[in-house]
């Protein structure tokens, strides 16, 4: 009996002591998307990344394409003939020096940043002659013999304005703080305007736009607000509450505006978060993106869409509703996790400028322009979100502007566990003359492991003395063999021009 | 049998590469298909427990000390996963268990020398209690007072199931070798 046994065992053990076949394809599909790893995170790489990620480029080489290629060649539309096109009339190279120029400066900026009103506002100009006519888009404004109406001065004739259709069209479509206009070009952005004083240039504002009602209402108030938010968990466990926020903002033209929210319930905690808000189209109902930072016991992304209602334009109030999903990790454990919430309630200006009825219908703000200033260096430290990754490095960067909103800058990362050569492209959305928000991709070669992968961020700076800037940047880095998400704070220099 | 870069293997892995992950898979996925195949009843029941037993793996991965080979820690995780599948299907294997016996015949070709593949048949045709223990013992190497511990039961229990376990191999091996 005991051979019999030992003949079976012996048997069993020689064939299946190294047995092995290969199993489904498909166990590792669902091993990818069920698995965690051991620092918490999910194996399968976030769709929301990839899918935030692919958007991010096609918006950035959407802008691009848009801005530096369509708008390049400026339609005028003429009265009631077809569109004529005429090319913008100086190329980008003729912005150069335009801050050496402090007559050129003066109206439009202010020591703390915010763009200045210069003109008030009044009935419609007609046609007057300049009183003392320059070559370039100034005189082309008045040497139409058009009636500027509501229209805009783009209804004239096609030696109007060469500018004023990407201004009417881009403040339409709420997109002028998008920079979709920029190379069409507001006013001040060619050498013929260079040369103007700071009286023609008022004319030629007020011509190109109706010396109507946007510069009473381009932002700088500030606000508060307050409303109802439902909220949940969407990984498990599976939550949801309902509670109070509330918060204060300002905002920063008359199409975008910084918040700072507190959600929750009296004894349970709050979520506190930092968003900028971007409205999208003018009028009563003005839908919105946002992006931005929320935390309480995790730091999260967030991101949403909302609605405001604008009951009139000279109310103090106004109301909201948004949705938004957070993402992003718990601070003990660097487990993910991911929110949604749903808020309403209403915004109630404080002080700042009064709204001014016009009859005006562009009524969007003109942004600072802000010229390239050239090469510029920059250098950081950066910390890691993952707990248990956490990792130090630095950062050293060489960069140039390309144009006042698009940024190249390429560099290296550096660290005990690896260094990466990335290269990135900054679409800065927010421009101002201190403050500047944006959102940046490109590739990263990871040189210890030679696998390339891809960068995406959103970066602020604020320029604290003439030419230099401190920024912060949440950065996602995703590599083939890793992906981490960092925080980056740094500052940037310009090289002084020759 | 430790790898050369298994340390490393393992310290990306902890780093959150996922494609360390993904070799780590690839290193044993065919080594633990094979180990799940004994304790399954059938392949697609092997596939979920290979399946689970990487999610545990890959979970548990920081608690993996150094003093021994990572393929043996895999391999106790993965059957540990497989012990646990099959506690947690328990009714469900056994139907159709049940179901496949009465209907299906043994049949294996006849020749001296068995086939692996003939022999994972014939081991997956036993009930689910005397398999688990027959693998414990006699192919994995733990004792009865482990797999007593393991499955919950007791010590002369585990006994008495490999030695029904026996039985029926030989049975159904000698069919076999008189068909």
């Amino acid at each position: 009996m005991h051979q019999e046994d030992d003949y079976i065992d012996q048997l069993f053990k020689d064939h299946f002591d190294d047995f092995s076949r290969s199993p489904a394809d498909t166990v590792w599909d669902g091993i990818e998307a069920k698995a965690t790893m051991a620092n918490g995170k999910k194996l399968a790489t976030q769709s929301f990344w990839k899918i935030g990620f692919i958007s991010t480029l096609v918006l950035m080489f959407s802008f691009v394409m848009v801005s530096e290629f369509v708008l390049s060649k400026t339609p005028v539309e003429a009265a009631e003939g077809p569109m004529a096109y005429v090319p913008a009339e100086a190329p980008v190279e003729a912005y150069t020096g335009i801050h050496e120029s402090p007559e050129l400066q003066t109206p439009i900026a202010t020591p703390s940043g915010q763009e200045e009103e210069i003109i008030e506002p009044q009935a419609p100009v007609t046609n007057q002659p300049a009183a003392k006519a320059q070559p370039g888009a100034f005189s082309n404004v008045f040497s139409s013999t058009a009636t500027p109406t509501n229209a805009g001065v783009a209804q004239g004739s096609t030696q109007d304005y060469p500018h004023s259709f990407g201004i009417a069209t881009a403040t339409w479509m709420g997109l002028d703080e998008l920079g979709i206009n920029h190379t069409a070009g507001y006013y001040g952005d060619t050498e013929a305007d260079n040369q103007l004083s700071k009286e023609e240039r008022k004319d030629l504002w007020r011509s190109v736009n109706q010396g109507g009602y946007y510069k009473k209402n381009r932002g700088g108030h500030w606000f508060v607000s307050g409303g109802m938010a439902f909220y949940g968990t969407l990984n498990n466990p599976t939550s949801l509450a309902d509670g109070l926020v509330f918060g204060a903002g300002k905002y920063l033209s008359e199409n975008s505006f910084m918040e700072v929210n507190m959600r929750g319930i009296w004894g349970q905690g709050f979520n506190m978060r930092v968003t900028y808000n971007q409205l999208l189209l003018p009028g009563k109902l003005r839908p919105y993106v946002q992006v931005g930072l929320a935390w309480d016991s995790d730091l999260d992304i967030r991101a949403g869409l909302g609605l405001l209602y604008v009951p009139s334009p000279v109310s103090d109030w106004r109301f909201f509703i948004s949705a938004s999903y957070e993402r992003g990790s718990r601070l003990f454990d660097g487990a993910s996790t991911q929110s949604g919430v749903l808020e309403f309630g209403a915004q109630l200006k404080l002080n700042g400028t009064q709204p001014v009825l016009s009859n005006n219908k562009w009524m969007n703000s003109i942004p600072h322009y802000k010229l390239p200033r050239g090469w510029y260096v920059e250098g950081s430290t950066n910390w890691s979100f993952d707990e248990k990754t956490k990792v130090t490095r630095a950062s050293l960067y060489a960069g140039k502007n390309i144009n006042r909103r698009l940024y190249m800058r390429g560099g290296l990362r550096f660290g005990r566990e690896n260094t990466a050569l990335p290269v990135h492209l900054q679409y800065h959305v927010l421009v101002r003359q201190k403050l500047r928000f944006g959102a940046y991709a490109g590739p990263s070669l990871n040189v210890s492991e030679l696998s390339l992968g891809a960068e995406l961020g959103l970066v602020a700076y604020y320029e604290v003395l003439p030419g230099w800037s401190l920024y912060v940047a949440p950065v996602l880095l995703d590599n083939s063999s890793y992906q981490q998400r960092i925080f980056e704070t740094g500052l940037r220099f310009y090289l002084p021009k020759k | 049998m430790r790898q050369p870069n298994e340390d490393k293997l393992v310290k990306d892995c902890l780093n959150g590469s996922r494609k360390a992950h993904s070799a780590l898979y690839a290193l044993y996925k065919d080594k633990m298909f094979g180990v799940c195949l004994r304790y399954a009843s059938s392949e697609s029941e092997a596939n979920d427990m290979l399946q689970e037993g990487f999610i545990r793996v890959f979970q548990g991965l920081h608690q993996f000390r150094n003093d021994s080979p990572l393929f043996y820690w895999v391999k106790r995780v993965v059957v540990n996963a497989a012990l646990g599948y099959l506690r947690k299907h328990k009714n469900r294997i056994e139907k159709e268990q049940r179901l496949e016996d009465s209907q299906a015949e043994i049949r294996i070709d006849p020749a001296q020398s068995h086939d692996s593949d003939e022999l994972l048949w014939v081991i997956q045709k036993l009930p689910t209690e005397l398999r688990s223990v027959f693998n414990l013992y006699t192919i994995e190497g733990y004792a009865h007072k482990e797999i007593a511990e393991m499955l919950s039961i007791t010590e002369s229990n585990s006994k008495v199931r490999l030695m029904r376990a026996r039985q029926q191999l030989q049975q159904k091996l000698k069919k076999q070798m008189t068909a």
